[in-house]
């Protein structure tokens, strides 16, 4: 039996535009979700992921390079006493910084405590969810269990998570002080490798039991 | 009808590829030793933010921030690379052998006074920093070029430098303490080769001295006998 002429017509057309619609999604699609972008946008004005360290760093004060880490300054905003831009890995081990890499993720480091709450009021607008738990296990005795409260986009193309002590040890005692941080990344999450920390997917309650 | 169906199929295997390479991430993945630096420098930067409040003492906060990156980050020099040099350096000769090192090094042992050369055809000479690291150059028998010395090898490269073939390692001597190593074999005839250990008390240090093999240079001297 022969197929109508239409009818191969009408799959080539349907398979036309679904690759039309694929390259020009892909095309015109930005690297960065919008909820990330625009929640450093927001917190870091004039930091972008996705852009060059050296456009970003412009708008930071005593940027140093920490090799491993990225680029370190000081973010002169209420909430948010520093700021780390993370180039990628490649990029992250050199011994001197490159301010061409580009940024990969943005940490915000806050001393004031009373901003987490709203701060993750406005995650949860943005993001349209509630955010998922995990937990940071410390490296050093120095360092406490820290709880991982962060959103992706629903196709993980990006996320933010909001980092807060979850034990209480001597040595990391700020004295009503409150580090926190928040950290802003584009690309899937991949746990420890995005958060630069090691990262469990269990909530701290259930790895410490307290 | 051949046609419409090579289209067809032409148009399903773009798709795929264009799918599959939507799977793909353009990122080199990262190893676990770079994440666990990361780690340990991310720490060592939290805990520093934490000591600034808290008003812990400057040398508590270096303790810290040491221990946290000497430990817990392997070394990432590459033995390939070549490190920019150190901001001063002074260029010391020796009957047998020229170098640059950083400025506040000092020869503590030559071998020229040594004379043990008339022995063993070599000198042995020493050279030591204001930070405790040191400098030692002697001969080494060809087979010998990862004996002689400890350290766990981190990377390794054989290169030429000065038109001599030249091996070079990047380790560290000790997790507990700063003992980073800088491994150089120089072959130099059939049997005998040139030995350079450093032993660098700081990452920067070690930078420092891997850079300061690439200015070795041997002089005709070496190897003969008085």
């Amino acid at each position: 039996m022969q197929r109508s002429p239409f009818f191969l017509g009408a799959v080539l057309a349907i398979a036309v535009a679904v690759v039309f619609f694929m390259v020009y999604g892909r095309i015109t699609r930005p690297d960065v979700p919008l909820q990330v972008s625009a929640t450093v946008e927001n917190f870091a004005p004039g930091v972008a992921i996705g852009t060059s360290v050296k456009a970003s760093k412009t708008k930071l004060g005593d940027v140093r390079w920490i090799q491993h880490l990225g680029f370190v300054g000081v973010l002169d905003r209420h909430d948010f006493a520093l700021i780390r831009l993370a180039p990628a890995a490649y990029a992250r081990h050199k011994v001197y910084g490159d301010d061409r890499a580009l940024v990969e993720s943005v940490e915000l480091v806050s001393l004031t405590g009373d901003a987490i709450s709203t701060t993750m009021v406005d995650l949860g607008i943005v993001f349209r969810a509630s955010p998922k738990d995990g937990c940071i296990i410390p490296g050093t005795d120095d360092m406490p269990y820290r709880r991982v409260q962060y959103w992706t986009t629903p196709s993980d193309r990006g996320g933010v998570a909001i980092v807060t002590d979850w034990t209480f040890t001597p040595s990391t005692s700020t004295a009503g002080v409150n580090v926190w941080s928040m950290i802003a990344w584009a690309g899937p999450f991949k746990g420890s490798e995005t958060l630069l920390a090691k990262f469990d997917p269990r909530s701290c309650l259930a790895i410490t039991g307290a | 009808m051949t046609a419409a169906r090579v289209a067809v199929t032409a148009l399903l295997a773009i798709s795929a590829a264009l799918l599959l390479g939507s799977c793909t991430n353009g990122d080199s993945a990262a190893t676990a030793r770079d994440i666990d630096s990361s780690i340990a420098a991310s720490e060592a930067m939290i805990l520093s933010i934490r000591d600034s409040v808290r008003g812990v003492s400057e040398a508590e906060r270096a303790r810290r921030t040491r221990d946290a990156l000497a430990v817990h980050a392997p070394d990432s020099l590459d033995a390939c690379s070549i490190p920019i040099q150190a901001q001063e350096v002074t260029r010391h000769t020796t009957g047998v052998f020229t170098i640059e090192l950083p400025a506040d090094f000092r020869m503590t042992l030559d071998g020229d006074i040594d004379r043990r050369e008339k022995h063993y055809q070599y000198g042995q000479y020493e050279f030591t920093g204001s930070d405790g690291s040191r400098v030692f150059i002697d001969a080494a028998n060809n087979d010998e070029g990862h004996s002689g010395w400890t350290g766990s090898i981190s990377s390794e490269c054989d290169l030429e430098i000065g038109a001599r073939r030249v091996h070079l390692d990047v380790a560290n001597a000790t997790i507990s303490t700063q003992d980073r190593i800088v491994h150089a074999h120089i072959p130099l005839s059939p049997r005998l080769a040139l030995r350079f250990v450093a032993h660098a008390r700081s990452r920067q240090r070690q930078a420092e001295l891997l850079s300061a093999v690439h200015s070795l240079r041997v002089r005709p001297a070496w190897g003969e006998k008085d």
